[in-house]
């Protein structure tokens, strides 16, 4: 047997030996492919190449009461007594230049500037475009038809009206008082009640508030 | 010129037959094992033998990205026949040329544990000097840290030498899931009630002009929010060795409702942190929207998430964010 050491140009391993007879050459050139082929076995191969990744949370967002409505001091107590109607109240005779053009008598009214003592009405909600509504209705010794209600809009530190608004005693035809407002908001009025006779027994006036 | 077989076979038997001068060295040898492996750029599935992990105790501490993919059956590798005070030395290249990091971990002497210390990074077609010399062996953790997510095959050689002699490991790196993005919690039932009573809203307040709430952009001050709960923020955890990405968020609504449901992301932290915004969110849309840019390697990043109905849902629908890395 002779050895031949030059290289095989038959042969991928370039630094090879290959035997005089050339058996060898053809044998390393084999060993060279199955090795290459085990190599391309063993590699993974993926499911799918990808250069960014995500991912995915899901909100259900399922009804509920999307709109609440606070009405601050939830409630308050008026006597029909011009001279001492109560804490926060007081009596107009004349009518204030922000009350109803309509109203000629005396009228008693809940509010005090810079006092904190008026009406405070908050909205909460994340909607956009709502109005807000009311009206009111009466019972015991008074009547829708012998008491009228106003409302006057305010500030924080409840200063003094310039306007108001008649009521709706029909809750079917409320009067409206703000438009197309946009997630929470807080109103403060002032309070006028216009009993056109002396009760002779307690009366409930209650104001009813809707957003929507 | 060929020279005649019978006189190179007298030659070179004629070589082989004289013995070593007395002191005179044998030739060093180096060798590896395994000589080739493999893995996939992917972070959930890399291949057998691979992990990919984030913030290992065998990362070299000069890496500025804390997450790579380490061969943690080790590669064998051995000098013999060389001078005692002779270092050993490694260098890697890729072809196609890439972008990525080596590092080398000593797993051991006598068998593949875990490395206690940190590796040491590897230059690229440059030998950088390892912790060993002369004749020894030494099992090694190979860290391989992609600092891109390839499109096609790349074959790292990593190449040991001692003196003049050198072996080198072929690592075949090809593509897959470079980057996965994980959300907590998956999902999140949102109840329309400003007042929470209604139902259990677990992890959801209402609230108006919260700095987080993007009003500026929208016309409206008040909004749901996911994040001040006991349950904490949504959790956006990016896995990867990728540098330089970018998280875009975009959603859909499922029915699409007659008025919009507007959301928004703060940022609330990173990591484990959940701390209230004090900057006003980023509003998403149905287009993916940047929310977090520049980033590198793995990341956690905490968000309130604010979502404003327009409208009171008479039904469910389904608000489907997206987050996307790349």
């Amino acid at each position: 047997m002779t050895t031949d050491t030059r290289e095989d140009e038959d042969c991928s391993c370039s630094k090879a030996l290959r035997l005089s007879n050339g058996n060898l050459a053809r044998a390393c050139t084999l060993t060279v492919v199955l090795l290459a082929m085990a190599i391309r076995i063993a590699l993974p191969v993926p499911a799918h190449a990808a250069t960014s990744g995500s991912g995915n949370v899901v909100i259900t967002v399922t009804p509920g009461q999307s709109v609440a409505v606070t009405v601050t001091p939830a409630t308050l107590s008026l006597s029909e007594d011009v001279t001492s109607p109560g804490t926060g109240w007081m009596f107009d005779a004349t009518n204030a230049a922000w009350m109803p053009n309509a109203w000629t008598h005396g009228t008693y009214f809940y509010g005090v500037s810079g006092s904190g003592n008026c009406l405070a009405i908050t909205i909460s909600t994340s909607l956009s475009n709502w109005g807000l509504t009311a009206y009111y209705g009466v019972s015991g010794g008074l009547t829708s038809g012998n008491t009228s209600l106003a409302l006057a809009p305010s500030t924080a530190a409840c200063g003094t009206p310039t306007s108001s608004q008649v009521l709706s005693a029909n809750s079917g035809a409320q009067t409206t008082l703000q438009t197309s407002q946009n997630g929470s908001q807080t109103f403060y009025y002032y309070v006028a009640v216009q009993p056109t006779i002396a009760t002779a027994a307690n009366a409930t006036i209650t104001i009813t508030f809707t957003a929507q | 010129m060929r020279l005649p077989r019978f006189f190179a076979a007298t030659l070179l038997i004629a070589a082989l037959a004289v013995p070593l001068e007395q002191g005179e060295a044998a030739n060093p040898t180096m060798a590896v094992s395994p000589a080739a492996t493999s893995f996939a750029e992917d972070v959930n599935s890399p291949g057998s033998g691979w992990t990919f992990g984030t913030g290992a105790a065998w990362f070299p501490a000069v890496w500025s990205d804390n997450a790579a993919y380490t061969y943690t059956s080790c590669v064998r590798v051995s000098a013999a026949n060389a001078n005692g005070n002779s270092s050993w030395s490694a260098e890697y290249t890729t072809s196609p040329s890439t972008s990525l990091h080596v590092g080398l971990a000593v797993a051991g002497t006598a068998s593949c544990g875990t490395p206690a210390a940190a590796g040491t990074d590897i230059g690229n077609s440059s030998f950088t000097t390892l912790n060993q010399t002369g004749n020894a062996t030494a099992y090694y953790y190979v860290v391989v840290q992609p600092t891109v997510a390839v499109s096609s095959t790349v074959t790292i050689s990593l190449t040991f030498k001692v003196q003049s002699t050198a072996a080198t490991l072929a690592i075949t790196m090809s593509p897959g899931n470079a980057i996965a993005v994980t959300i907590t919690p998956s999902s999140a039932g949102l109840l329309e009630d400003v007042t929470l009573s209604a139902g259990n809203n677990s992890g959801w307040a209402f609230a108006a002009g919260k700095p987080w709430i993007p009003g500026t952009t929208w016309n409206d001050n008040s909004a749901y929010t996911y994040g001040t709960g006991a349950a904490g923020c949504f959790t956006v955890s990016v896995r990867t060795s990728v540098q330089n990405w970018n998280l875009s968020a975009f959603y859909t609504t499922s029915p699409t409702p007659s008025k919009p449901i507007n959301v928004a992301l703060a940022q609330a932290g990173t990591g484990s942190t959940c701390n209230a915004p004090a900057a006003a969110g980023t509003v998403i849309g149905s287009s993916p929207a940047t929310v977090l840019a520049n980033q590198g390697g793995t990341q956690t990043v905490d968000y309130y998430v604010v979502v404003q109905p327009a409208l009171a849902v008479t039904s469910n629908v389904a608000v489907t964010m997206t987050f996307t890395a790349q």
